[in-house]
């Protein structure tokens, strides 16, 4: 067989190898130790003399074509073993990972952390106080005494020993006064009860209770930081007004409305077509409160404010059922994960 | 209080709409609540707050509203009637301090079988008030119309002297409602001589009440003190207009003026033959009228910005009060101002400011962000937020719940039969009757009421108050307490997901103390807790404080609250997880670790945590880590024992080990094993 024969041969040979083990056996088969080239190379020594030198160029020629030929077909065949790898190692994407597990915050909870936080950014401390409270803290501290007709109106949790359960967060504003000196800036986060239920209320519910106390202080401030407040909670421009009420705690009171964030104040179910929407007590600390502190009103004046929660939360969720708050069914619970 | 607004424009007619007055007196702070229209008329509601005793009549939010439109109240002088009959019933005030004044009035011969007038009918039935009798009714006009309660006796029923004083011991009294009720002798009572005819200012006796057949009666217009009147009718179970009016106070000189205009509709409508006056009073217990310095500057520092001293002025005229002009310091000028009878709320200057600032209208006082001193917070780093805590729970798939703080008694004493808590006295239901002493058996109702819902797979916890009452102390302490049952993850493609066991509760615990920087070791020591699986819970330790307790729910108690999988639960002290050290940085060691793994055969019995402390203990401070990678009971194993195989990372601070030095620990390590557990060394 010629030269040229056996390169072509070994070319398509080479091409049609199916696989890295078929392309080994025709590498041994022309370029091994017995192989075609590696015999052609041994009858070198049978080729006359003057033509040996070019017979041996010509064999070195074929085996660097068969090399080479080699050399691309094992590129391709790799590539190809890799593919089929990959493609076994192919997997349903689609599939849900493993081990997944997400839990929430309770809605109250995210709510009160957001409330406090906005408030932390203003400098205000947080504090907290017992549940289970004295006469003293919740009501006579805070300028209501016994006969007096607000206490019948808070509907209280009473224990023996005239202990009681405390009906707002405003006894931590007594508790702070007593152990700090103004300038105060303080809110109190927690948890309320009334012995009330019914469909608007439950009889423990959560408040946030702020306080500034300070030389200078007066109810312009306290419009102030509310209506901005208001606005940073509810991501928008609310409308606000104040309207007096009373707190034996505070004078002036006020209660503060928004406009409704639902219809813009245009007037709908949330808002009992008023446009208006109740949304936190607030007033000036009563200079028998500041006493009661140990705080001269004369030079320090100060505003307190509280807010429900489960109200706050409502809105921003658009909950309309204050009891689910308390059910926990992980149907509601869940839906607040991830918020 | 509802009233008709014809009847208010009698008094007081502002050009104004319903409408507006309405917005007027919502604004002011009279909030309006509704309004019912009717062909004619429109009823007003007002939801007053309890400082405005005074607006309990038509007569007060007509003052009001002249008020605030700068206007006078409409004048309804009555004359005082001529008596006709000379007589009068006697009344003797004991207690001077409860009723510093009683006005008596007998009239003889009234008409029976009086019809009330249909103008009169309406207007209670305006207010929701339904009509009885005439004198009643009329009665009951007046007091809607200038706030006075009063009482009209049949005056035949009674016998003289009158006493107004404190009632006696195991004294007993028939109401209007006929309700009879045994008083308190803290309870004021109209008397006479045989008998109480009225608890003061609440409701009146059957036996001497007006009916058809009355012919003379007495009436009665008194001024009962609020501090008296205050939660007597809601302790009776009784809340009346009269009441409700006493508690918040009356106007102390109004009482004469009631009495007239009482009387001239009584003899209008039932005719009858007016007797004399009876005023009997006490001045020195009658409220003394307030004095109050007002100063320009207060009124100013409480509003944020400057008010002309006139416009101050004349809100205090226009309120009704009276002004001394007081000093005139170089830079303030103050006053001295009398309010009148009626505002008796009105008792210090912070109260005249508010009414300057409710004058003025809230709305119209500027609005600003107020200025503060910059202070940083001293809260020190270590202290971990609660906050970080619960996010820490989040993140491993734990579901915040909130939970109420009173609990079922029964079923917190099937979890801590040995604890008392403590019980309200007056709860919502059984069901929420005691103060919870600890956050399981509201996480176990969490528990059970979803999985009425078919929610079994569960991961709850809650952070809140629990509450321990010790040795007549009460101790309110923070906790963390969770909950897991059912599989540890989601059903999902790749297999059956695992039921959470004992070791999945450990988690968040060890999980929180890891994450929070810890550095003490957390202990677990096994514990018996009446709640518990007496094999499957432990006691949680730094430092040999106990700070919590981790374990299964007795399976008695699980079946008996029909729970389908079993639960785990765990409970931390809020105050022992929220201190953390502050990290002091170590240099690591630059020379190699080396592995070394042994595997004995001990008692079943014998802890793993000992293990690992008696393996330190032998080598010191060479050993960097010890970990047990594997506890194995069965085949090969005698029964009664197991193998645990012990993972040892070993490492010099300052050289390289050499294999003879680790294997000499090894070695004084197994040995140390054996001599304390009785250990095998496992091949």
């Amino acid at each position: 067989m010629d030269l040229v024969t056996l390169v072509a041969n070994a070319k398509l040979a080479i091409e049609n190898a199916a696989d890295i083990a078929a392309l080994e056996k025709l590498r041994v088969d022309y370029l091994g130790k017995k192989g075609e080239i590696t015999n052609q190379l041994k009858s070198l020594k049978d080729i006359p003399e003057d033509q040996r030198r070019e017979f041996g160029k010509q064999v070195n020629d074929a085996k660097d074509a068969i090399t080479d030929a080699i050399s691309v077909r094992k590129l391709t065949l790799d590539e190809k073993a890799i593919h089929e790898q990959l493609a076994k190692e192919t997997v349903d994407v689609t599939l849900r990972a493993r081990g997944l597990d997400t839990g929430g915050l309770h809605p109250i909870s995210i709510v009160l952390e957001r409330i406090s936080q906005l408030f932390v950014q203003l400098g205000f401390n947080v504090h907290e106080g017992p549940e289970v409270e004295t006469e003293f803290y919740n009501f006579e501290a805070l300028n209501i005494p016994s006969h007096h007709p607000a206490r019948a109106m808070h509907d209280t949790f009473y224990f023996e020993n005239k202990l009681l359960l405390r009906t707002h967060t405003s006894p931590v504003q007594i508790r702070v006064m007593e152990n700090q000196k103004p300038p105060l800036k303080i809110i109190a986060p927690g948890r309320v009860y009334r012995c009330d239920s019914d469909i608007t209320h439950t009889p423990m519910f959560h408040q946030v209770e702020g306080l500034m106390v300070d030389e200078g202080i007066s109810f312009a401030d306290l419009k102030g930081i509310l209506s901005d407040f208001l606005s940073a909670f509810f991501e928008t421009k609310v409308k606000t007004r104040f309207r007096p009420s009373y707190f034996p705690f505070t004078e002036p009171s006020a209660e503060v409305d928004m406009s409704c964030v639902k219809c813009q104040g245009q007037g709908c179910r949330i808002c009992k077509q008023s446009g208006w929407l109740e949304i936190l007590g607030c007033g000036m600390v009563h200079p028998k409160v500041l006493e009661f502190g140990g705080i001269d009103p004369e030079r320090y004046t100060g505003f307190a404010f509280g807010m429900g929660v489960e109200r706050m939360a409502m809105l921003r969720y658009n909950v309309d059922d204050l009891r689910l708050f308390f059910e926990n069914d992980m149907k509601v619970l869940k839906q607040f994960n991830g918020v | 209080m509802k009233f008709s607004e014809k009847w208010l424009r009698e008094w007081v007619n502002p050009s104004i709409t319903t409408e507006q007055l309405s917005e007027q007196l919502t604004m002011a702070g009279l909030e309006i609540d509704s309004l019912e229209k009717t062909a004619q008329d429109t009823v007003i509601e007002v939801d007053l707050t309890p400082n405005r005793g005074d607006c309990l009549s038509v007569l007060g939010i007509a003052r009001e509203v002249a008020t605030l439109n700068k206007m006078t109240v409409t004048p309804h002088k009555v004359a005082a009637a001529k008596p006709l009959l000379d007589e009068t019933l006697e009344v003797d005030i004991q207690a001077q301090e409860h009723c510093p004044r009683y006005i008596g009035r007998l009239i003889h011969n009234i008409r029976k079988n009086v019809t009330t007038p249909s103008w009169l009918v309406e207007r209670l039935a305006a207010s929701g008030i339904g009509s009885i009798h005439a004198v009643v009714d009329i009665l009951n006009y007046v007091m809607l119309e200038l706030g006075q309660p009063m009482h009209a006796f049949d005056a035949d029923k009674l016998t003289a002297p009158i006493v107004v004083r404190l009632a006696k011991k195991h004294e007993s009294i028939t109401l209007l409602d006929n309700q009879k009720v045994t008083l308190q002798p803290d309870t004021l009572v109209i008397a006479d001589q045989k008998a109480p005819h009225a608890i003061a200012g609440i409701m009146g006796g059957s036996h001497s009440a007006v009916s058809d057949t009355t012919s003379n009666i007495f009436l009665e217009s008194a001024l009962f003190t609020a501090e008296l009147i205050a939660g007597k009718a809601r302790r009776y179970g009784l809340h009346t207009d009269s009441s409700f009016r006493f508690e918040r106070g009356v106007d102390p000189q109004l009482q004469t003026q009631a009495m007239e205009r009482a009387t001239q509709l009584i003899t209008e409508i039932c005719g009858g033959i007016v007797g004399t006056l009876n005023e009997v009073q006490h001045p020195q217990c009658l409220p003394k009228p307030a004095k109050i310095i007002l100063r320009h500057s207060r009124v100013q520092k409480m509003l944020g910005e400057s008010l002309p001293p006139e416009t101050v002025k004349e809100i205090m005229y226009r309120l009704g009060c009276k002004i001394m002009e007081g000093t005139n310091k170089t830079d303030d000028k103050q006053w001295e101002v009398l309010p009148p009878s009626y505002r008796y709320d009105l008792t210090s200057e912070i109260d005249l400011v508010e009414e300057v600032v409710r004058i003025i209208g809230y709305n119209n006082v500027p609005s600003h962000s107020p200025k503060v001193h910059l202070e940083f917070n001293k809260a020190p780093a270590a202290q971990v937020s609660t906050q970080r805590i619960k996010q820490a729970l989040v993140d491993i798939g734990y579901q915040e719940v909130i939970t109420y703080s009173f609990v079922d008694d029964n079923l917190q004493k099937q979890l801590l039969p040995d604890l008392a808590a403590l019980p309200l006295l007056n709860p919502i239901s059984a069901e929420m009757g005691v103060m919870r002493l600890s956050l399981w058996p509201g996480l176990i109702n969490t528990l059970i009421y979803n999985q009425n819902r078919q929610q079994n797979r569960l991961k709850l916890f809650e952070i809140g108050m629990c509450f321990h009452p010790t040795k007549g102390q009460l101790e309110q302490k923070n906790w963390v307490g969770g909950l897991i049952s059912g599989t540890v993850t989601n059903e999902n493609w790749d297999g059956k997901p695992r039921i959470a066991d004992f070791f999945d509760a450990k988690r968040p615990v060890e999980h929180i103390w890891q994450i929070l920087g810890h550095t003490d070791k957390l202990t677990f020591t096994p514990f018996e807790h009446s709640a518990c699986h007496p094999g499957q819970c432990a006691t949680i330790q730094v430092n040999g404080k106990s700070i919590g307790v981790v374990g299964r729910l007795h399976p008695r108690i699980q079946k008996a609250l029909s729970i389908d999988n079993p639960v785990y639960l765990f409970e931390l002290e809020l105050k022992a997880i929220t201190q953390a050290a502050t990290v002091q940085f170590e240099r690591p060691s630059k020379f190699p670790e080396i592995r070394r793994d042994i595997a004995v055969i001990v008692d079943e019995k014998i802890m793993g945590a000992d293990l690992i402390k008696n393996v330190r203990n032998s080598a010191d401070n060479l050993v960097r880590d010890v970990t047990i990678f594997d506890v194995y009971t069965g085949k090969g194993i005698d029964s009664g024992r197991k193998s645990i195989a012990i993972g040892l990372i070993l490492q010099h601070p300052s050289r390289t080990l050499v294999d003879q030095e680790v294997d000499d620990i090894v070695r004084t390590i197994v040995s140390g094993l054996e001599k304390d557990f009785s250990a095998k060394l496992r091949d």
